[in-house]
């Protein structure tokens, strides 16, 4: 083996970053990233957008998940040379400015979000879901999200806030939670 | 986690693929990115360079014209959209349901699959059960060669290295023809423990046909002759099927931690009937 | 009209703007100028000897900075003082596969992670220990030399009444044993930590902890530098469980990079080794004998556990007390005998998972208490009534009993589902099954001996009428923060939106213990409503003072204080703390809250069991059972919980789906289990975390019980519901095809077996479950080959992932084909 520049023996060279230019979030921008990172490291290194999650790096939890072209796509097994020229849609461009996009605010009041590590990615998927099919039933709601997990919530209260945000913010939503008994009280004090 | 540093590549066509391919034997080409990416994440894999299909759009779409043409870099996506794929092939919708979530299916294609032939993937007994053949290109041109006779072995294919896969045609047949999957999904992975993908030609009730193929159970996809010739030829009551159902457990079975080899044993009879059943019914 | 103007709303949780914009910073969000980053190296080797480690060509490499081994931080710690067998990597020995050696910082996790092969360690190979039977007979291999006997951790014996003349008087008794697989946490945040050791010698650890407190003494104790150069901050816990409450390698190997370095070091584990890092649900055997009279009453109940605790003590004794002390809080038992013993084992260390070691036995009585109620014709949800512990009473081991709502939990279930009409009516392979449980509302005595508070906060008014609560609790994604803002909103009279919340920094912060035991609503909650309700009497005197008012008749909603018989009469919130701050000086105040004395026996291990309350629940299933395929459906899962008083409902309710959720996980397939030492399922693609597809519809009933000693009636909710859930399922497979399992998980292939159908050719089965402890291996040989396929294995698993080559060793079993890699999707 012999020593290569002013590297390790049997270690590649340091790798030079490359320019690459992406469309995020309506902003076009230029980063400078090793080509064999992620885009959901460039996001999350070079663009400061940490809101999208590193999960299991896997593909396999859907925490990373972001809207390319409007489709929920795994950031995490995208590599940026292939969004070029594409739009790319991450949990800080969901609001409307200062305006909360209605399944933020749905995922709020539902408590949908508990330890909120999942939810952009979460998010990401429901929008994709409610932009193609703005009256979900719980199945569609089942399948948009199946590639999403989340350990805290066991999903209910995530599907209460998309079909709150799909009937725009209440009078219509279908209450899927809690059907039975509501509260019960009993007093031993 | 990263993949280790690689040359990237991006052809516009499928002649500067395969001239790229040739020139980079150390080079893994690029489709969806599912099962690669991660592989290199973990350093399973570290080519050198990747040579990424995805800006080839000659590479994608489906044609139904009698017989149906499906270009490698096809999404399950695509397939699932895609209206013209009812009827004799709705077992490519059945099967394109089953796989992964939503955004596996908006990246993971067809070709990708195929040509990795991980041997619990639901496509590999699809198009074996279909009767489809897939065309490569290589630096000699192209060649065509039959899904009975692509899978070799366990991730392996017939596909020489220096070809690319470049599209999968199912021929037309003729008669009322129908088709199913039946699948018993990993309940982490969603992978095929048993996938049972059928064919069947009818006439009245009588099943003039049949092309059964398995994945998941064996090291690569297989169809299940000794069910076929259970088959074919007789009427298509429940003593026939279950007669078929019990002729797919003579084959060689693989175990492993989630299903000993007499669990996906079971499972290969039980899927293999539910899956004539269910194609059967769609008949009517 | 409610007496609350904050508590008991719907009102959406005051961190969540943060996690729905994206802008809540866990702590692998953290990027600090000059950040190094590091990784751990991990042992391949389930136990061994480490004979030496060569870090100089690691050193070499470019992008390395600096390199830290086990024998740079020998300090033993752990978690329990008592029991502290750990070291921050390991120094001489490794104890089980994933363990960290050694700590890599570099300019790139790139390098980092290039660098760690470049590290030589002389490893020599010792045998595995691997199963509880061979940890407790097996003298000849110590895992750790300090245990008494072979690999017996800790044992545990206590009875408490007549337990033969119990037994004597039952009319029918039951035997069983059980077996509970272990699983994990799986968060879907991995482990992450940033330490950032200044010029002035101060350090500042940002991590995902569930205990700031605890972490902070022990990296006293291993750095070596006095606490008052040490900050911890807890960072938003993208989900804990239980899985981030040790003090874990890789945030004393961040500590010591960073303090080598002088620069910022951020170590983020990666999946495989979150699997590792572990902690999570001990694998326990059990055996348990109950007497009961004709009519169900117990008679005497005898509960033998032995807890497979893998290579370290974590949070061991207490999980052994506890698979034992709870079992006598949800119905009567005059005389009960506990056995325990936990044992050592070479696998990653087990500890505290949602349920803390109450999970297992839960599950094995609410089975048993099913059988009596099927063996003696009785509808098991009246039995269950029948035999109820009644409220403000002592159990058999000395655990007072304050308010208890499983009665109307029980009927709330059964309400909702029907049961009594459906159960034992369904066409075969269509089950219900129900369950009752209990938990604690923290533990009684904090993990290291002391009188100091269990919970401090401190809350302070600022001239514009904000309000802001420090406490030490940790938010992992259970709404802690919520809460504090909840009870400092309603004791004040303003909105919970007003409240600036500063929790889990152990220098802003007054310390809480942490977020485990489902202490903080109780405790917590206790000494934020203590400081806040200081601050509301003196905003109340001056406002009666200003308004004229007998001050018994002011109070404090929505942001104004007011005389209650005339509310429009009052003055603005912030009006009246201008009053009172000129009145009073700076308006802050602490409060504190120690649990009561006496509420547990005096016994020896007395210690461990003890709650201010205990909440209860109860869970119906309905299942469906594929008997062709042995596929198990939960269809539906109801839960009712007794909280106390529900501060948040939406919290709450949150807390009862996701308890529901994880029960269902642990007993339908997760599972962490070994071969030769090594993980079998370390990954997503192999460990099943349910999806939306496979989850049950849960629903959640809150039940209100209103505790005298609760913040504002409040009560525990965030780990009990689970409990109910695993043997109500197993209850209701049984109805389902007639099938006990007595081991979880229930899996599609232990459904076939048990239906006889797996190869065509079994015979039925009537249960599936161990019918004792195993013989112990003893065959030198095969542990030698166990060992040689803990190597074997991870290459043979490489390999059929890469699908490159497939190794057939002799040592080892075949290729594995079918089993996931990373093929194609």
């Amino acid at each position: 083996m012999t020593e290569r520049g002013d590297g390790v023996e049997g270690m590649p060279d340091p790798v030079t970053k490359q320019l690459t230019t992406l469309r995020v979030n309506g902003e076009t921008h230029t980063v400078a990233a090793e080509p064999h990172h992620t885009l959901l490291e460039v996001l999350r290194e070079e663009l400061g957008l940490t809101g999208t999650k590193h999960g299991c790096e896997l593909g396999e939890c859907g925490a990373c998940t972001v809207l390319v072209d409007g489709v929920p796509l795994l950031s995490c097994l995208t590599l940026p040379a292939q969004v070029r020229g594409m739009e790319v849609t991450t949990v800080e461009g969901l609001a409307d400015g200062p305006r909360l996009h209605p399944l933020q605010t749905a995922f709020a009041e539902e408590g949908a979000a508990q330890c909120g590590y999942c939810t952009p990615g979460m998010l990401m998927a429901a929008k994709a879901l409610l932009d193609a099919n703005p009256q979900p039933t719980l199945e569609d709601m089942q399948q948009a999200i199946a590639g999403n997990l989340c350990r805290c919530t066991g999903y209910t209260a995530i599907y209460e806030a998309i079909a709150k945000a799909a009937s725009g913010g209440g009078a219509g939503a279908q209450p899927l939670r809690r059907t039975g008994a509501g509260r019960a009280s009993a007093s031993h004090t | 986690m990263f993949p280790s540093s690689f040359a990237y590549h991006r052809p516009a066509s499928v002649e500067e693929a395969v001239a790229l391919i040739g020139a980079n034997p150390d080079a893994k080409v690029l489709a969806g990115g599912h099962s690669l990416i991660p592989a290199m994440k973990l350093r399973l894999a570290m080519p050198e360079a990747l040579i990424d299909l995805n800006r080839i759009d000659a590479l994608r779409g489906i044609s139904v014209n009698g017989e149906v043409t499906i270009g490698a870099m096809t999404t399950y996506a695509q397939l699932l959209d895609d209206a013209g794929l009812g009827g004799r092939f709705t077992v490519i919708h059945d099967a394109a349901d089953h796989v992964g979530d939503v955004q596996v299916r908006a990246r993971g294609t067809l070709g990708g699959s195929i040509a990795h032939a991980d041997p619990a993937s639901d496509f590999t007994a699809v198009i074996l059960a279909l009767g489809a053949r897939v065309t490569a290109i290589g630096p000699e041109g192209e060649r065509t060669i039959e899904a009975d006779d692509l899978f070799v072995d366990l991730f392996t294919t017939a596909l020489r290295p220096d070809e690319l896969l470049t599209r999968i045609t199912i021929p037309a047949v003729a008669g009322t023809v129908v088709t199913a999957y039946a699948k018993h999904a990993h309940p982490a992975s969603g992978y095929p423990v048993v996938g049972i993908a059928a064919m069947l030609t009818m006439e009245g009730s009588t099943v003039s046909a049949a092309r059964i193929a398995v994945t998941g159970a064996t090291s690569k996809a297989t169809r299940l002759t000794a069910a076929e010739t259970a088959l074919t030829g007789q009427a298509a009551d429940a003593a026939v099927i279950d007669r078929a159902a019990a002729a797919a457990e003579g084959l060689e079975i693989n175990g492993d931690a989630y299903a000993s080899e007499e669990y996906r044993r079971h499972l290969v009879s039980v899927l293999t009937g539910r899956v004539i059943r269910q194609a059967i019914a769609r008949a009517t | 009209m409610s007496e609350f103007s904050v508590v008991g709303r719907r009102l959406p949780k005051v961190n969540s703007w943060a996690h729905l914009t994206g802008t809540a910073k866990y702590a692998d969000d953290i990027a600090l100028p000059r950040m190094l980053y590091a990784r751990l190296l991990r042992s391949p080797h389930a136990h061994a000897r480490v004979r030496s480690i060569d870090t100089s060509a690691a050193e070499r490499h470019p992008g390395v900075v600096a390199v830290v081994t086990g024998r740079d931080m020998p300090e033993k710690m752990g978690i329990m003082p008592s029991t502290q067998d750990e070291t921050a990597l390991a120094v001489d020995r490794v104890r089980y596969v994933g363990e960290a050696v050694a700590g890599i910082a570099a300019t790139s996790e790139d390098a980092a992670f290039e660098a760690l092969s470049l590290i030589r360690v002389d490893y020599e190979p010792l045998e595995p220990i691997l199963t509880i039977e061979e940890a407790l007979e097996r003298e000849d291999v110590k895992i750790h030399d300090e245990a008494a006997r072979a690999n017996v951790f800790k044992e545990v014996h206590l009875s408490f009444g007549d337990l033969d003349a119990g037994f004597a008087s039952a009319d029918h008794l039951r035997d069983d044993w059980y077996f509970f697989e272990g699983n994990t946490h799986a968060a879907i945040e991995s482990h992450s930590a940033v330490a950032s050791y200044d010029g002035d010698g101060k350090l500042t650890l940002w991590t995902s902890t569930q205990v700031p407190h605890y972490l902070h003494r022990e990296l006293e104790k291993v750095l070596g530098i006095p606490r008052t150069r040490i900050r911890v901050i807890a960072t938003p816990n993208g989900g804990a469980f239980g899985g981030k409450s040790d003090p874990f390698a890789h945030e004393f190997a961040a500590s010591l990079l960073s303090m080598r370095t002088k620069r910022p070091v951020k170590l983020t584990l990666d999946r495989e080794e979150v699997f590792y890092a572990h902690r999570g649900r001990h694998p326990v055997k059990m055996r348990l004998r109950a007497g009961v009279k004709k009519d169900g009453e117990f008679t005497a109940a005898h509960l033998q556990t032995w807890l497979d605790g893998g290579a370290y003590a974590s949070y061991g004794i207490a999980t052994t007390y506890y698979t034992g002390a709870l079992l006598t809080v949800t119905y009567r038992i005059p005389a009960y005998k506990f056995d325990g013993v936990r044992v050592y084992t070479n696998k990653p260390p087990c500890g505290p998972k949602r349920g803390h070691g109450t999970t297992q036995p839960r599950w094995a009585f609410e089975c048993t208490v099913d059988k009596i109620a099927s063996d003696l014709g009785l509808d098991p949800l009246e039995y269950r009534r029948y035999i109820l512990q009644p409220p403000n009473s002592r159990t058999v081991n000395g655990l007072r009993i304050t308010t208890m709502g499983l009665g109307e939990c029980l009927d709330a279930v059964g309400r909702a589902t029907g049961f009594s009409r459906t159960h034992r009516k369904l066409a075969r392979g269509k089950g219900i099954g129900i369950a009752g449980s209990a938990y604690i509302s923290g533990a009684g005595l904090p993990i290291y001996w002391n009188a100091m508070p269990h919970s401090g906060a401190v809350v302070k008014i600022d001239r514009g009428g904000g309000v802001t609560v420090y406490c030490g609790t940790s938010e992992i994604g259970q709404g802690s923060d919520q809460m504090l803002a909840t009870v400092t909103a309603e004791a004040l009279g303003v909105l919970p939106e007003d409240v600036h919340v500063v929790s889990g920094d152990t220098s802003l912060a007054p310390v809480d213990l942490g977020s485990y035991s489902s202490r903080v609503t109780f405790m917590a909650g206790n000494a934020t409503m203590e400081a806040a309700c200081k601050l509301r009497d003196q905003l109340l005197s001056v406002a009666a003072e200003a308004l004229a008012v007998p001050v018994e008749r002011m109070t404090a909603a929505l942001r104004r204080v007011y005389d209650s018989a005339e509310p429009a009469k009052g003055m603005s919130f912030v009006e009246a703390a201008n009053l009172a701050e000129a009145r009073y000086g700076t308006l802050s105040a602490a409060g504190s809250y120690t649990p009561p004395k006496g509420i547990g026996g005096d016994y020896k291990g007395a210690g461990v069991g003890p709650t201010p309350a205990y909440s209860y629940q109860a869970a119906v299933a309905e299942v469906t059972v594929d008997l062709d395929t042995g596929v198990l459906t939960v269809d539906r899962v109801v839960t009712a919980h007794d909280c106390g008083r529900a501060l948040s409902p939406v919290n709450v309710e949150g807390q009862i789906e996701g308890s529901a959720y994880m029960g269902y996980g642990e007993i339908s397939g997760e599972e962490q289990v070994f071969r030769g030492g090594l993980h079998k399922k370390p990954s997503l693609l192999e460990y099943k975390i349910p999806t939306s597809l496979d989850t049950p519809k849960l629903e959640a009933i809150i039940v209100e019980t209103v505790d005298a000693e609760g913040p504002f009636g409040g009560k525990e909710a965030g780990e009990g519901p689970l409990n109910p859930v695993i043997p109500a399922i197993a209850n209701a497979v049984f109805d389902a095809i007639g099938v006990r399992f007595d081991e979880t998980p229930i899996t599609a292939d232990k459904v076939l077996d048990a239906l006889g159908k797996r190869d065509n050719r079994g015979v039925p089965k009537d249960r599936i479950g161990p019918s004792g402890l195993a013989e112990p291996k003893r065959d030198p040989g095969g542990a030698k080959r166990r060992l040689g396929f803990s190597t074997e294995a991870r290459e043979q698993r490489i390999s059929r992932v890469t699908g490159v080559e497939t190794a057939t060793g002799a040592t080892g079993p075949g290729p594995e084909p079918g089993e996931p890699g990373s093929g194609s999707r």
